[in-house]
């Protein structure tokens, strides 16, 4: 396989990328143009970017192995949009074996195969919804969230509630505390038990102050 | 607090209790480096290497290692079987440049069915001047930039639908306001036909005016329609088709299951299609 671009590999993240000691790899690319990314540079140039095949970030990471084992923890893969690269992940998968959990923060907005070769290699999902409103969150990502819901819904089946976190964001000038709650109880209706709230807090570049909803 | 001093602490205790576990002696140095700290720096990583050596070691004489079930004591540590509660959480930071104008947005749909429309007509107005205007996508969202806060009358129309407009909407400073609207269909239209065009393919041109056989301005579409919904009876009527209402003059489907063409309208009095008429 070609080495793909990332746009970073950060080790010991705890606690904020699932479950134990983890390491974040960062895909570059994304299908969404989200309004306020967290990672804008995996829309940018991919020219100067880290590339790394399966086995050359296999291994990169596996200095932490014994962190992983010793706490549950494993990869994340981020991005960017980790299932856009989902032979990467299966490659990946088979080179680290079955002992490291393999999580992937992902929007679903992608291909249905996509999802279901993923759903083969990856442990957990944390899902980022944005809104279920097709309104918010094509005002805010610039695209429609058709496949997500019918993606979720199937990965809801297909892998199990207790593997799937889906993050609910409050985002400041495209929805309110009402459309989360609106969002929140569609998702329980669809069996998902797994549900992170919490929102987002712009800091005005400019003005050099924060703005906090 | 230096995050990073945090994690080394959390990653030096657990490198501690795997050494205890498996009856390593592992000699961890207090840390004086009082910089910022990634969480790890050469040392820990010595550290951990020799561990797992240490650890290889042990398998490779017959012991057993033990890695796995150690439980951390930072607060948003999990177990690995752990489910509940979610350790997440923390407030996405983002930066942004400083926005002057607002964008209104939103989906307009059939109020009855639910179902986006495409092709509205979304104009908002100041006072009665249209400051700006969009049309809806397939999606029925419609996105109309530049927009100063302020309040404004949003205008959504439709053929076949009524008109609605709100008054007053206020728009926000920067980011995007979010203003959906449901339509309603013209009541007044209620006593004509409405037809589901299902497939239709253009069956021929039929050129009126024998007499200027190679004049295309003269010639009228003819469209075959497949459909169960349109008239059996040949009746004529007025129908709304992909959105456009029209008058339409049918007649049977043949025997053979073949439908026959519908023809332009005809004014009433005259034989003659208005469009297949010559420039006096």
């Amino acid at each position: 396989m070609e080495p793909v671009p990332f746009i970073g590999v950060s080790r010991h993240r705890i606690g904020v990328d699932g479950i134990g000691v983890t390491t974040l790899a960062a895909f570059h690319g994304c299908p969404l143009r989200c309004r306020y990314c967290l990672n804008p540079a995996c829309l940018g140039s991919a020219d100067r970017l880290y590339r790394y095949t399966p086995e050359s970030l296999f291994e990169k990471v596996r200095i932490d192995n014994l962190y992983f084992l010793a706490t549950g923890g494993g990869i994340c893969f981020g991005g960017g949009e980790p299932l856009l690269r989902v032979d990467f992940l299966e490659q990946f998968r088979a080179m680290c074996g079955t002992a490291w959990r393999l999580t992937a923060e992902t929007s679903l907005n992608v291909t249905r195969a996509a999802v279901v070769k993923a759903a083969e290699a990856i442990d957990d999902f944390v899902v980022d919804i944005k809104d279920f409103n097709p309104a918010i969150y094509k005002a805010y990502t610039g695209r429609s969230n058709r496949r997500v819901l019918l993606n979720l819904r199937w990965l809801v089946e297909a892998k199990g509630a207790e593997h799937i976190i889906v993050r609910v964001p409050l985002i400041p000038d495209y929805n309110s505390d009402a459309d989360r709650d609106r969002t929140v109880t569609t998702l329980k209706e669809m069996g998902v038990t797994r549900i992170d709230r919490f929102k987002y807090i712009i800091k005005d570049k400019n003005e050099n102050r924060n703005t906090t909803s | 607090m230096n995050h990073g001093k945090d994690i080394c602490r959390q990653l030096k205790q657990l490198r501690r209790d795997i050494a205890d576990q498996n009856g390593i002696e592992l000699e961890i140095p207090e840390c004086t480096y009082e910089g910022d700290c990634s969480g790890t720096c050469p040392r820990c990583d010595y550290e951990l290497r020799y561990l797992e050596s240490e650890l290889a070691r042990r398998q490779r004489l017959g012991k057993a290692a033990i890695v796995a079930g150690t439980v951390l004591t930072m607060a948003s540590f999990q177990t690995a079987n752990a489910q509940e509660p979610v350790v997440m959480g923390k407030p996405a930071v983002i930066e942004r440049d400083v926005e002057k104008k607002g964008v209104l947005k939103g989906v307009v749909t059939d109020k009855k069915t639910g179902e986006p429309l495409l092709s509205c007509n979304v104009v908002v107005k100041q006072n009665g001047e249209i400051i700006g205007g969009a049309r809806t996508d397939f999606d029925g969202v419609y996105t109309i930039k530049g927009l100063v806060k302020g309040a404004y009358d949003v205008e959504v129309s439709y053929v076949g639908y009524n008109t609605v407009v709100l008054r007053n909407y206020n728009v926000k400073a920067e980011g995007f306001t979010i203003c959906n609207c449901e339509l309603v269909r013209d009541s007044s239209l209620g006593n004509k036909k409405e037809v589901v065009v299902k497939t239709y393919t253009i069956r021929g041109i039929i050129d009126t005016d024998k007499s200027q056989p190679d004049s295309t301005s003269n010639r009228t579409p003819v469209i075959v329609i497949d459909g169960d919904d349109l008239p059996q009876d040949g009746g004529t009527g007025r129908y709304t088709i992909g959105g456009i209402e029209t008058q339409l003059t049918g007649t049977p489907a043949s025997e053979s299951g073949q439908p026959k063409p519908c023809e332009r309208p005809k004014p009433d009095g005259d034989d003659t299609n208005p469009l297949d008429k010559k420039a006096e």
